[in-house]
Order: structure tokens, then C-alpha cells, then sequence
């Protein structure tokens, strides 16, 4: 592999009360790399995203690990170094799109204000650009959603101004959080397709959160199974679906509803499997 | 859209004042206090008493005397104050100036004091300095307009003689104004000397009314930027890498905002009440004073067409404010 983009190493976090939320978990991405976070809600995989851009709620501490981005340790840097890989290098396409425009600034300036703060264009040239990036994510009638203010878009078009506005400055990371768990189905794939599209035109990495394995099936190239705020199996995405090696990692894929064979019931995963998981994780973890 | 809302409020206005001018006209006649004993040298004669009672119209059965007052209203008529011989609406216009603009100062000063505060608290949260900022904020609330009125005299007008203590301007000034908007004629034709010499009389009362509007500002607008702190979209724009200042200020402000103005259109109105007591401490000569002589004088038009001014001021406060919260809210603006 060449020099690590992401490098995650013996990431534990606990809560305020004791509880641990992430148990020395380890993960390394490459350039241009798409890894998928994959596990159940509380699994840890929105926390370990949180951790990367520094945002981890205060009743949530980081007792042992490393993240390295591209060789700089991001734990405990100081403010100005964070501020300066947030937005330019590392950006964030959030997972609920009603939620994550300011309701009272119009489209064009919520897009260009990071094209003038950090790329220093113009507010000509950074409407220009910002036009540009509406017509990459494929929105039509570019100048009035410019003008527009959030509530006046639907959900699929305010997640495609968001992913727009991630891309904006050409990161090398893009953290995806459930990016499209908001959306309904028929969108999800769209946007799905167009963060693929774009991630490799831009040949950005992306560290895509999902709990869903078909979407990690369609866009990953990693992947990390969590189980309560631990690795259960890292792999490839090949080799997860054809050779899972954890009793979980199997039952999460059996759990998966099946489209090509109608009329199959859905099956949860038992609690014997989620026992063995969490012995099998307490012998790791005395080792 | 906006001729709908005007409209309405306009219709709502008419019934208000119409309700305040009942309440105001039944309540000077029903407290104790007569308004001719008030007028004549002790010693009177019955007879003459009786004479002047007619002269007045107070001779009259309640019912009729209110509508001979109304239709004096709708005619531009507000009667003839008692006390001072001269029209009401000619005593209350001279005057209203005085008040909207140290009202207008006051909130102006409320405002910036109570958002810079709330502002530094938020950039603060979590640290010594927003305890700090909390505790003060929490004993000025405690603290009424006019007990601060009184301190001020006290420290900056006696121990220490720095600002006047009383009147609007220096009574031997020679005014070269037009209206009586002293301070905003004085700016707008360029008399800055002026306009410093309007404020060192103008700031004592002006903070003094303002300090308790501020402190509410600055606890329902700490209040509302730490929750809109909390937002998605905030969080995003931290995530784009800017400072915390220009997040709290172009993020998290203009969605503050909203609940904040809309309790200051309420706690305005109070401060235009305040003004009453805190004019009357200072001498200032606007109408809160002139209602505390009306009332000592048991000047019965002028006491109506005073409260029917307060009424208006306050009807206007609260449309203006109702139409700021619209340009603010794009999502009202098109429902």
C-alpha cells in the first residue's frame, strides 16, 4: 500500500459514565480509496466518523489511539491546524439533508462561502464555480436554485447541493455519513451512483458510514464490520460476501433482504449469534 | 400577502385602541380625586364649582360625556387639557419625540448589549467567563429600571459629577432645530457637537432603562444560539473549517433571532412604560413625565390622549416587530 491517507491505530473512546464506545479499533485507507463502516445503530461506526472531524459530543472521551490524516495526528492538534483540513482537505456529506442547510441562508451562499474563505475567489468567480459544481451533481436551472432558499428544494436535490458542496474544494477525504438512509429509495440509488462518479473523477477517498451492505456492495472497496464499538472483520468487499469469516459478518449478510427471491422472510440476527460475538470480542480483548 | 397582514393588523389596532380608550375614560372618573377641586382656589363657592363642572362637561351622564369625547376624537379633537389650557394633541405631539427617542436609545443600547453578550457567552460555553457572565446577567435581571436610574444619579450625577442629571438639553442652548427630533435632526444635519451634548443628558436614563431589556436579551438569545449551536448545519460549517465567530455570527444568529425578537417586541413595550418613572427621576420632558403631572392634576383629557399615545406606541412596536420576524423567516415570507 502506499503512504496511508486515513491512519486509524488503537482507537478507544468511552462515555462520561464508563462505557466504552469504540474498543481499539484500527483502520487504514488509502488515496482514492472507498471504505465502508458497516454495522447495527450504536455499533460505533457514526462515532468513529465524528472522532476523524473532531466533533465526538463532550460526553464522549478519546482515551488511547491515533488518527493520522496524511501523516498529521488530528487527536489533540491544535485548532488552527484542524481548521485547516476541514473544508479543504477533509469535508463531510452529512446524513440528513432537511437538517444540514442553514433554513435561513439562500443555496449560492451556502455553497460559496467556503470557495471564498479558503479558495479566496471572488464572489463572482465562486458563484461561477458554484454553478459549475450544481451542474456536476446534475441539477438543472442552476441559477435559481442559487437563489433559492433550502426549503424550496426537495430532499434528493438538497443532498446533491450537500455532496456539490462537499466536492467543492477537491478534498482527498470525503467522511459519508448515511448519506442517503434519509432518502427514498428510487434517490438513494442516484445518489449513490453520483458520489461513485464523482469519487473517481476526483479520485477522493471516501469513508462511507452505512448500516446498509448493499449499498457497501455497490460503491465500497473496504470494508469494516463494528460490532459494539469493535472490529468483528476487515476486508476487502470481495472477499466479504463470498468468504465471511465471522460468525456475525455472516448473519449480518443472511440478515440482508433479498429482492431476487420474493416472498422470503426477513431474518433477524439471533441473540445466540450476537452472544458468540461478544464472547469471541472479550477473548480478543483479554488477549 | 403584505397589504393582507397590514390590513388585518390595522382592523385589530382600531378595536385595541377603542377597548383602551373605554377602560382609560371609565377608570380616571371612577378613582378617587376631583379634577375642578383641582383647578380652583380652596374656598370656592358651590356655585362656582358647580359652573365650572358644566363648563367641562363633567356635569354629564358618563354615557354622554364618552361620546361627546369619541366624536371630538374622530374630528381630530382631543379635548383641551385641564391644567394647561392648550390642546391635548398639540401637548402630546410636542412631546412624543422626547420619549420615542430615548426609548429608541435605550433599545438600541438593550440590544447591542444584550446580543455582544450573548454572543461571548456562547464563544465562552463551558468556560469560567460564561459562569461569570451568567451570575451578573442573573442580578441585573433583579435589578428594576428605576433603582438603576436612582444609582446613576447617585455615582455619575453627585459623588461623582460627570454627566447632567436632569432636562433633555441645556436650557441656555440656542436650538437650531426644526422638529422635535432633537437627536436624529441633530445628526442628520451634521450638528455632531449637538448631538454628543443630546446623549451625555440622554445615556444615564437610556442605560437605566435599557439594563433589564438587555439582560433578557442576553438570556433568551444565549439560550437560542446554543441550541441553534446544535444544528446540523452548524455542525457543518465547523466542519468547513471556519471560526467559531463567524459561525456563531452567520450560522447560528439569523436563526436565533427569530424567538429573541419577537419577546423584545413584548419587553419593549415595558420599557416604554418604564419611561414613566425613569423620565420623571431625570426631568426629562417627555410624555411619561407629562403624565405624572396629568395625573397629579387630575387632568382628565390629558391623561386620555396620553394612555391613547401609549396605546398607539405600543400597537406600532408590536407590527413592526411582526414584520421584521416575516424578512427574517424566509419560510414565512412565501406562506
Amino acid at each position: 500500500m502506499r503512504r496511508p491517507l486515513l491512519d486509524i491505530e488503537g482507537l478507544s473512546a468511552r462515555t462520561a459514565d464508563g462505557q466504552a464506545v469504540l474498543l481499539d479499533v484500527s483502520l487504514l485507507m488509502g488515496p482514492g480509496e472507498v471504505h465502508g463502516l458497516v454495522g447495527q445503530s450504536g455499533a460505533g461506526k457514526t462515532s468513529i466518523a465524528k472522532a476523524v472531524l473532531g466533533i465526538l459530543p463532550r460526553a464522549i472521551t478519546l482515551n488511547e489511539g491515533s488518527i493520522r490524516f496524511d501523516g498529521t495526528e488530528l487527536i489533540g492538534a491544535p485548532a488552527a491546524t484542524l481548521d485547516k483540513l476541514l473544508g479543504t482537505d477533509i469535508a463531510l456529506i452529512p446524513q440528513d439533508p432537511m437538517t444540514a442547510l442553514n433554513p435561513s441562508r439562500r443555496i449560492g451562499a451556502q455553497l460559496t462561502d467556503s470557495l471564498r474563505l479558503k479558495a479566496g475567489l471572488s464572489k463572482s468567480a465562486a458563484m461561477e464555480r458554484a454553478r459549475k459544481l450544481l451542474e456536476e451533481v446534475h441539477l438543472t436551472d442552476t441559477r435559481r436554485i442559487l437563489r433559492a432558499y433550502p426549503h424550496e428544494l426537495s430532499g434528493g436535490m438538497r443532498q446533491r447541493v450537500l455532496i456539490a458542496s462537499a466536492f467543492a474544494l477537491n478534498p482527498r477525504l470525503i467522511i459519508a455519513d448515511e448519506p442517503t438512509s434519509a432518502l427514498d429509495v428510487t434517490v438513494q440509488k442516484q445518489i449513490l451512483r453520483l458520489i461513485r462518479r464523482l469519487q473517481r473523477e476526483h479520485e477522493t477517498a471516501v469513508l462511507f458510514v452505512t448500516h446498509d451492505l448493499g449499498v457497501v456492495a455497490q460503491i465500497c472497496d473496504d470494508v469494516t464490520v463494528l460490532f459494539s464499538g469493535a472490529v468483528v472483520e476487515q476486508t476487502t468487499v470481495h472477499h466479504l460476501f463470498r468468504h465471511p469469516r465471522h460468525v456475525y459478518t455472516r448473519a449480518l449478510i443472511a440478515s440482508n433482504p433479498r429482492y431476487d427471491q420474493p416472498g422470503a422472510s426477513l431474518r433477524p440476527i439471533s441473540d445466540e449469534v450476537i452472544a458468540d460475538t461478544l464472547q469471541s470480542l472479550d477473548a480478543k480483548g483479554a488477549s | 400577502m403584505w397589504y393582507r397582514i397590514l390590513l388585518n393588523r390595522l382592523i385589530l389596532a382600531a378595536v385595541t385602541l377603542l377597548g383602551v380608550a373605554v377602560v382609560v375614560f371609565v377608570l380616571v372618573r371612577v378613582v378617587p380625586g376631583d379634577p375642578i377641586a383641582m383647578m380652583i382656589a380652596p374656598g370656592a363657592s358651590e356655585a362656582d364649582i358647580q359652573d365650572l363642572r358644566v363648563r367641562y362637561g363633567l356635569d354629564l351622564p358618563i354615557v354622554q360625556q364618552f361620546t361627546v369625547w369619541i366624536k371630538g376624537i374622530l374630528a381630530g379633537d382631543f379635548g383641551k387639557s385641564f391644567s394647561l389650557r392648550q390642546g391635548v394633541v398639540g401637548l402630546v405631539v410636542g412631546r412624543v419625540p422626547a420619549t420615542l427617542e430615548l426609548a429608541g436609545l435605550a433599545l438600541a443600547i438593550a440590544m447591542g448589549l444584550g446580543v455582544g453578550i450573548a454572543v461571548v457567552a456562547t464563544l465562552a460555553r463551558g468556560r469560567w467567563l460564561e459562569t461569570l457572565i451568567d451570575n451578573v446577567n442573573g442580578l441585573v435581571l433583579a435589578v428594576p429600571d428605576f433603582i438603576w436610574a436612582l444609582v446613576f444619579v447617585l455615582v455619575l450625577g453627585v459623588l461623582w459629577p460627570v454627566l447632567p442629571i436632569s432636562g433633555r438639553v441645556d436650557p441656555r442652548l440656542d436650538l437650531d432645530l426644526a422638529s422635535n427630533f432633537y437627536l436624529a435632526e441633530a445628526f442628520f444635519t451634521g450638528q455632531f457637537k449637538l448631538v454628543g451634548h443630546l446623549l451625555t443628558h440622554m445615556i444615564m436614563p437610556a442605560v437605566a432603562l435599557a439594563l433589564p431589556l438587555a439582560a433578557i436579551i442576553a438570556r433568551v438569545m444565549k439560550g437560542a444560539l446554543q441550541e441553534a449551536m446544535l444544528q446540523d448545519y452548524v455542525v457543518l460549517a465547523r466542519i468547513k473549517g471556519f471560526s467559531r465567530l463567524r459561525i456563531v455570527l452567520q450560522e447560528a444568529m439569523r436563526n436565533a433571532v427569530v424567538p429573541v425578537l419577537s419577546l423584545t417586541g413584548v419587553q419593549f413595550t415595558f420599557l416604554v412604560g418604564g419611561t414613566v418613572i425613569v423620565e420623571r427621576i431625570f426631568s426629562y420632558p417627555g410624555i411619561g413625565n407629562m403624565a405624572i403631572d396629568a395625573v397629579i392634576n387630575r387632568d382628565l383629557p390629558l391623561i386620555q390622549g396620553l394612555v391613547l399615545a401609549f396605546a398607539i406606541m405600543f400597537i406600532l412596536i408590536n407590527l413592526a416587530v411582526d414584520l421584521i420576524t416575516i424578512v427574517l423567516n424566509p419560510r414565512l415570507r412565501h406562506g
